[in-house]
């Protein structure tokens, strides 16, 4: 049992250091052969946990091998199209101008059914909706609204621009650690956090989350049992 | 640019410990077998006890290496296999002696030709 238990603490930092090493992605989000990659270096990994006869060689080997494989084909890719398009394929138009290309749909083998669960989760329920819509490399169908069915935004309203908006707030502080670079992207500093930390009676090790934005708005949530 | 460093060095490194692996793996194999090789061809005498046991003693040696390339069950038959050996020398079986010495080259050869990257290996 200690081995399997040795063995699989040796995977798990293998396969987590392979995993960062191809770089992150989310899943759902994987091209082909990232896809490919995972998938079979799920399955390698299980070969040397279950199988104590198995050398530990056997299963690091493989998984190493593949995740080098990986970079070293997205490396290439980066600076190929043909080899990006022979990889990953191409992203397909279905929708254009309002109409589906129903022969590009049955070459994807995307049925309609498929078409309006990706359309309903991006928040489109009415196929008149869409102007463009492409199903990406990732299978993930992207789409472009009619001008009528968009969202209002302030430029649309024609408001002036409020540049103080633009930048989302930041973490400042998160389970008692400060992050002084967004403090200082907020143009605050550690004596202003302690002002602020001190007003609200705390401390700054007893901050749970704390988020800023460039106005000097913050949030503040303390921990559990803090005074 | 610094992943595509560490994963064309882990690549390197991946191929030459492989084949290095490999020559350590054929050197060793090799060694084993021409042991097992001149005992199978030595005539029934009290010096096949001896030499048997010469022959378990090399392997647990080399054994130590090969566990870390070779399915540990099938070291484990070879390792029964060799045990044997001096036991029926000194009993004077023979016949079981010579037979299981061709079990145990039979099966170093098929360990030798599945560890080489050829034609069949790869199908």
């Amino acid at each position: 049992m200690l081995v399997t238990f040795f063995r699989t603490l040796i995977l798990y930092a293998v396969i987590v250091f392979g995993v960062r090493l191809m770089g992150k992605r989310q899943l759902g989000e994987l091209q082909p052969s990232e896809l490919v990659v995972t998938i079979l270096i799920s399955n390698i990994a299980t070969l040397p946990i279950e199988e104590v006869e198995t050398p530990l060689f056997s299963g690091l080997l493989p998984i190493l091998s593949l995740v080098t494989f990986e970079v070293i084909i997205s490396a290439i890719n980066l600076r190929s199209r043909w080899l990006r398009r022979l990889f990953s394929g191409s992203p397909v138009v279905v929708i254009q101008n309002g109409e589906i290309n129903q022969q590009k749909l049955r070459e994807l083998r995307f049925s309609v059914d498929d078409l309006m669960i990706q359309l309903r989760q991006n928040q489109i329920f009415a196929v008149d909706e869409v102007d463009f819509a492409v199903v990406e490399t990732t299978g993930k169908l992207s789409v472009y609204q009619k001008y009528g069915a968009r969202a209002l935004t302030p430029k649309t309203l024609e408001m002036p621009d409020q540049p103080d908006q633009n930048a989302p707030p930041l973490v400042v502080v998160s389970d008692g650690c400060v992050y002084t670079d967004y403090l200082a992207l907020c143009g605050k500093d550690m004596a202003w956090l302690a002002e602020i930390a001190a007003s609200r009676r705390t401390e700054i090790r007893d901050i749970l989350l704390m988020t800023l934005d460039r106005t000097g708005n913050y949030h503040m949530v303390k921990r559990e049992g803090a005074l | 640019m610094k992943r595509l460093v560490t994963a064309v060095v882990l690549l390197v490194l991946i191929i030459g410990i492989s084949t290095l692996s490999l020559f350590a793996l054929e050197r060793e194999l090799e060694e084993i077998c021409a042991c097992a090789g001149e005992l199978r061809q030595a005539p029934p005498s009290a010096a096949l006890e001896r030499d048997s046991e010469e022959l378990f003693r090399l392997w647990n040696e080399k054994e130590r290496l090969f566990v870390i390339f070779v399915r540990h069950d099938v070291l484990d038959e070879l390792t029964v296999l060799m045990a044997e050996l001096p036991s029926l020398a000194r009993h004077g079986e023979y016949g079981h002696f010579y037979s299981g010495l061709d079990v145990i080259l039979a099966r170093l050869d098929d360990l030798l030709d599945s560890a080489r990257p050829t034609y069949r290996n790869l199908l």
